[in-house]
């Protein structure tokens, strides 16, 4: 078999490149691989079941846990700080953004220069400027909602849609923020709203549920492409599921193809390409590179300076906890997604310590009616929890940076997928404990302002889905693995379109910035690229 | 290219509940109403409670059994004990851990029906007794310019 330009992976990156290639020539020859399946979306009887279970039809496809006693587990964690992959990906159809949050953050312009900011890590091969017009066009692929108004980063054009109206439960942060000089602005988020402009997909009715949207409204990649094989004539588009990629075969510096295997046969599989694009996830697209050796490449594709794999980065999630000591206005989740987050220390004065944000959550006050009724609380005592004293949130997620010796590698084993397990060897900085003191003692005031007792110190996830920064792009070819248009140094036809490619992620969620890179390769592409 | 839609062989197996059930069902559904004091009316919700015990079916088949087995038991209850007091007893009377196998037959009930029929009878709009005018599971509304907000904002504590 034959393409012309051959995807490893289905997510955001495949889809928004190839809706590109297309755009230009119809009958372009595309073929993407996926090591999973698909998940059914937008089916009543599936949310439903979300609704009054919490099962999403998904997770049968996240990574088990790490191996425990009693429970054989997948994967291998070997450095000192445990970076949990359960929950943080997805191996379906769509890829990880089968269940995103949809929270679509730019990067700030610092964010690019951090290491001629402070020391740290490397440059970005290009300025915020550069990628500005692409997050404009990002947001347009994402059918983002935020507040064009909002003079956090510099924006040339409008969001797509207007910016969700902070909900009542913001108002104890906002009060606080307001006290304290802090900050703050609407999350700009990935809920199609309504618009004169056409389109196949719904707009967020506000169901709450936006981990299984009964409606589509919260963007899938699966969904975007199932449109374009649906709705357009593009004869020459392919999608294979359940195809687990071995290796990218090189020819000297040309890639020449993939082998996957099949999942449903076993059969192992030869495809040719004229060019390669590896759009898995951080983790993945970096073994991938590992496993590829050859002649020419002993060590793996692009990895001659043996940086595939290191820098590994992902965000810290902290999660404060507080009491209200009482709830007039019986504040509980309304909606399912934040509407609130302050920028405030996501800024160049903190780049240094390691920028953070914080996130009012959807549901800052703890109260869950369901549960109640169905412990068979009665009526008047429910009403006495809800409007008495209750547990108060905030979240947030804080910047750490790269490190060689953080890394993440091929386990010679296969998971419940078939798919080679990783090995995680990552261990924070000395530096972070004490930066999260400081970050304390920030929080402290703010829970004080909102009229809270902060009850504890943080809880913290080191979980891997802002995974970043395992072929990390560069100008100087030993100081990381692609080039400024994502194509693997040392080759001619070999990219890598991934969170993998960003030498930092800053504080805030990458997807958007993927979504304006992949449309910036596709351009790069149609320019007449190899 | 693959199916993106397929017959799932077992289709034409489905179970149904019969009549007797599924309006045993229904007044079970109705009867959360008064005992959590909530001022909405069933009635309009009445298709998509039917609708859901389909789903639940179409999903996992032995739910038609789950809800013959909550019909016979709401009977037993309801013969010794009145209709206010039997639903009492399943509502009032919940297994903790939920996450374990159920015991009884009453532990059943309460774990696949009443306590899924509570979580839908709350998004479908029983919420709203409780201050909120929007709800996981709820369908609140698109958010558009100028028309009223889909749930309660900053202005509403104003």
């Amino acid at each position: 078999m034959k393409v012309g330009t051959l995807f490893i992976g289905s997510g955001v990156a495949a889809t928004a490149i190839s809706q590109r290639l297309l755009k230009k020539d119809p009958n372009a020859s595309i073929l993407i691989l996926e090591a999973g399946v698909r998940t059914k979306t937008m089916d009543f009887g599936l949310w439903e079941n979300y609704v009054v279970t919490g099962q999403l039809p998904y997770q049968p496809y996240e990574d088990l846990v790490y191996p425990q006693r009693d429970n054989p587990g997948e994967n291998a964690s070997v450095g000192g700080t445990d970076i949990p992959l359960s929950g943080a990906r997805v191996f379906t159809y769509g890829g990880s953004t089968m269940h995103w949050g949809g929270w679509s953050f730019r990067l700030k312009p610092e964010d690019f220069h951090l290491f001629s900011n402070t020391g740290q890590v490397i440059d970005w091969p290009f300025g915020y400027e550069t990628l500005e017009p692409y997050y404009c066009q990002a947001e347009h692929h994402l059918a983002v909602s935020g507040d064009s108004d909002d003079p956090t980063v510099p924006r040339s054009e409008h969001y797509p849609f207007n910016a969700f109206p902070y909900t009542l439960e913001d108002q104890p942060a906002v009060n606080a923020f307001h006290q304290l000089g802090i900050d703050y602005s609407h999350v700009p988020i990935a809920r199609r709203g309504v618009s004169s402009v056409p389109s196949h997909h719904a707009p967020c009715q506000t169901t709450g549920t936006c981990k299984y949207c009964p409606f589509g409204a919260r963007y899938v990649a699966s969904n975007y492409m199932d449109d374009m094989r649906a709705w357009n004539d593009y004869p020459n588009l392919d999608v294979k599921l359940g195809a687990v990629v071995l290796e990218v075969r090189m020819a000297g510096r040309r890639a020449a193809g993939v082998t996957y295997i099949d999942r449903t046969t076993g059969e192992r599989v030869v495809v040719d390409a004229d060019r390669v694009i590896v759009a898995g996830g951080t983790i993945e697209s970096a073994k991938l590179l590992l496993r590829s050796k050859s002649a020419d490449w002993p060590d793996g594709v692009g990895n001659q300076s043996d940086m595939v794999g290191r820098h590994f980065i992902t965000h810290p999630y902290f999660v404060y906890t507080g009491t209200l000591n009482e709830n007039p206005l019986r504040l509980q989740p309304e909606m399912n997604f934040p509407t609130l987050v302050s920028r405030y220390y996501d800024s160049a004065a903190e780049q240094k310590k390691g920028k953070f944000v914080l996130v009012n959550p959807p549901d800052p006050v703890e109260f869950y009616l369901a549960p109640q009724m169905q412990a068979g609380k009665s009526r008047e005592t429910i009403d006495a929890m809800l409007t008495g004293s209750n547990k108060i949130q905030m979240h947030g997620m804080i910047e750490v940076f790269g490190r060689f010796d953080n890394r993440v590698t091929n386990l010679p084993k296969l998971n419940h997928m078939g798919m080679p397990e990783t090995i995680v060897d990552y261990t924070k900085d000395s530096g972070f404990d004490d930066r999260m003191k400081e970050l304390q003692l920030i929080v402290t005031r703010i829970f004080v302002a909102m009229g809270a007792t902060l009850t504890d110190k943080p809880s913290i996830s080191w979980r891997a889905d802002h995974a970043a920064s395992t072929c990390r792009m560069s100008v100087d070819e030993k100081q990381g693995v692609v080039d400024a248009n994502l194509r693997v140094h040392g080759t001619e036809n070999l990219y890598v379109c991934s969170n993998a490619t960003f030498p930092n992620i800053g504080s805030v969620n990458p997807t958007l910035t993927l979504t304006a890179l992949s449309l910036r390769l596709g351009d790069h592409l149609n320019d007449g690229a190899s | 290219m693959y199916q993106t839609k397929v017959l799932h062989p077992l289709s034409a197996l489905v179970p149904t509940v019969t009549d007797s059930v599924a309006a045993s069902m229904w007044n079970l559904f109705v009867a959360i109403g008064p005992y959590w004091e909530l001022t909405d009316d069933p009635e309009p919700y009445r298709l998509r409670f039917t609708t859901f015990m389909q789903n639940r079916i179409a999903l996992n088949p032995i739910y038609a059994a789950f809800y013959a087995a909550a019909a016979t038991c709401i009977d037993v209850l309801i013969a010794h004990l009145g209709e206010p007091a039997a639903y009492a007893v399943i509502f009032s009377k919940q297994n903790d851990d939920v996450a374990s196998v159920p015991l009884t037959t009453l532990n059943l009930v309460q774990q696949y029906v009443s306590s899924e029929f509570i979580a839908i009878r709350v998004a479908l709009g029983g919420f709203k007794d409780f201050g909120a005018i929007n709800y996981c599971g709820y369908f609140g509304g698109a958010n558009i310019l100028d028309e009223p907000v889909p749930y309660r904002t900053l202005k509403d504590a104003q």
